[in-house]
């Protein structure tokens, strides 16, 4: 099971909703097609559990975060001039 | 649309009341004059607004923000000004045809302000069309060239982002949309972040900001972390909504590359952008409902990717027990089935074997031999017999003509010293010794003498 992109640490808190949800698709593919043994399923099974956890986290994030700025705050260049 | 606070009821009573006697008009004008009520001054300017413009009047101008249940209010605009209408139910029913926002019409009555509103307003008696109005005539250009310039083509809208962490709302922050918006993504799913970039949604530099936000937004999406661009402002006429249909605003968002959804006024109201933008919602409500997906169907997801991942292992742990379990059964079979086919094996190499065994090939060779004896005995035996009949009848005939029946007639044979035969005279010399072979004995001599003669004829030698 070493060459799986999709597979994300689910203990990485930048990690989206989206990322969390489509590597726990692609682990569960993995132990319903019987492509890994059984004890890799078990280590798979707790890593779902963990991205689980963190879309759970992520959908009960109670706190909105609401930022209002003016139209001169908007910084005016490129993300690419900006970087530079 | 917020509802105005007007009652025709109010306002009829206001126009067809006598204008009051002002209680409060100073006797001497070089007095200093008493603060005026609201009631006083509404009720002069009424008074003067109906002294000094009598009716009938005709207006020309486009409608806009009509409503037409009841009685009808709108207004009749031209590019700079608006005057608000309204016609009362007895005289709309006698109007012949369905009046719609946009179009250009002459309407005439006569102008008053409503004490009450404080409000002036025209007030429409008759009504006839003249052709489509300008703004319209606009919007329908400015469509048509954007449509030609591929700004409404399908394929160039971009899906949505399914989760969206960050979200850019182009409005004015002081409007309803920007608190719909709001309530609508804390209801949904609170954790994603709304960016509100105040800007002016209507009348002079809307069209500009709102195209500037879109373009700075866009610029800078990557590090602002915004995943789709919103804008919206409720409800308005028809020149309130003007900044979005206007060419910078078209063209702001036609290069925009991150996901924009548009919601401007109502439902029935279409403007530019909402025809470019990838997506377009009827209110702020509905384009933040389609924006952010709810919690509860992300939560459903979870909750049966969940199941499934239950299941799976379940499902997995049930097969390497039913193996487990199948196992030992397997393995007997397995014992068998192999010893079987060794069983099989074996008893063709029995057969294979039997056929070989020495004393079978014995057997078979112990055969051939006995016939290949008996062929051979039965040749010599033949041959034999042959053989002794051969030498029998050569037998007979060596009798007949051999040199003892010669001898008994009476001839004899000379060897000389060396026993060889001799058989011509000049092969003897003188002196040398002769035996003379008899039929019953030899005679021993010498050469006396050496005489050739005349060989000796058939007739001669024999006797």
């Amino acid at each position: 099971m070493a060459d799986h992109e999709h597979q994300a640490d689910p203990e990485d808190q930048t990690l989206t909703f989206e990322q969390s949800l489509a590597s726990l698709e692609g682990i569960i593919n993995q132990i319903e097609d019987g492509e890994i043994g059984l004890e890799a399923s078990l280590a798979a099974y707790q890593k779902g559990e963990q991205l689980i956890r963190r879309c759970r986290e992520l959908l009960f994030q109670a706190e909105q975060r609401i930022e209002t700025i003016r139209l001169d705050d908007l910084p005016s260049g490129t993300d690419a001039e900006e970087r530079s | 649309m917020p509802r105005r606070s007007f009652n025709p009821d109010d306002a009829l009573g206001g126009l067809f009341d006598p204008p009051a006697a002002p209680p409060d008009t100073p006797a001497d004008p070089s007095d200093t004059p008493d603060p005026l009520t609201p009631t006083t001054l509404n009720t002069r300017i009424k008074d003067l607004l109906e002294s000094n413009l009598r009716g009938p009047i005709e207006l020309v101008g486009e409608v806009s923000n009509l409503r037409t249940q009841g009685h009808w209010y709108f207004a009749i605009k031209d590019e700079t000004s608006v005057v608000s209408c309204v016609m009362w139910r007895s005289d709309a029913g006698r109007v012949r045809f369905e009046p719609r926002n946009g179009d250009e019409l002459i309407v005439s009555g006569r102008v008053s302000h409503w004490v009450p509103g404080g409000r002036t307003q025209f007030y429409v008696d008759r009504m006839r069309k003249r052709g489509v109005g300008t703004l319209e005539e606009q919007f329908q250009a400015l469509c048509n060239e954007l449509r030609e310039l591929g700004y409404f083509d399908e394929e160039r809208k971009q899906r949505l982002p399914a989760f969206p962490r960050r979200i850019a709302v182009v409005t004015s922050a002081t409007g309803a949309a920007v608190e719909d918006v709001r309530r609508t993504v804390a209801t949904r799913l609170p954790s994603v972040e709304l960016l509100i970039v105040d800007v002016r949604v209507q009348g002079e530099q809307a069209a500009e900001q709102v195209a500037s936000a879109i373009t700075r937004l866009d610029r800078s999406a990557g590090s602002l972390g915004i995943d789709a661009i919103l804008v919206t402002r409720g409800g308005g006429s028809r020149e309130d909504l003007w900044a979005f249909n206007e060419r910078v605003v078209a063209d702001a968002a036609f290069a925009c590359r991150t996901p924009l959804v548009a919601a401007i006024g109502h439902e029935v109201d279409t403007s530019v952008i909402e025809l470019i933008a990838d997506h377009r919602s009827s209110t702020p409500t509905q384009a933040a409902m389609h924006l952010v997906p709810d919690r509860s169907e992300l939560l459903a997801q979870v909750e049966y990717q969940q199941d499934r991942l239950v299941t799976a292992l379940r499902r997995r742990a049930e097969i390497a027990s039913e193996r487990v379990e199948r196992a030992p059964r397997e393995l007997r079979r397995a014992i068998a089935a192999r010893l079987e086919r060794a069983r099989t094996r074996v008893a063709e190499l029995d057969t294979v074997l039997k056929q070989q065994r020495p004393s079978a090939r014995l057997a078979t060779v112990r055969t051939r031999l006995a016939a290949l004896e008996t062929r051979l005995r039965a040749t010599l035996d033949q041959r034999l017999a042959t053989a002794s009949a051969r030498l029998e009848s050569d037998r007979l005939r060596l009798n007949a003509v051999g040199p003892r029946s010669v001898f008994r007639r009476g001839f004899t044979c000379t060897l000389d010293d060396a026993g060889e035969l001799v058989r011509a005279a000049d092969a003897v010399k003188k002196g040398a010794p002769l035996t003379t072979v008899f039929e019953d004995g030899r005679v021993r001599s010498r050469v006396e003498e050496v005489e050739s003669s005349p060989p000796l004829d058939e007739s001669a030698n024999e006797g």
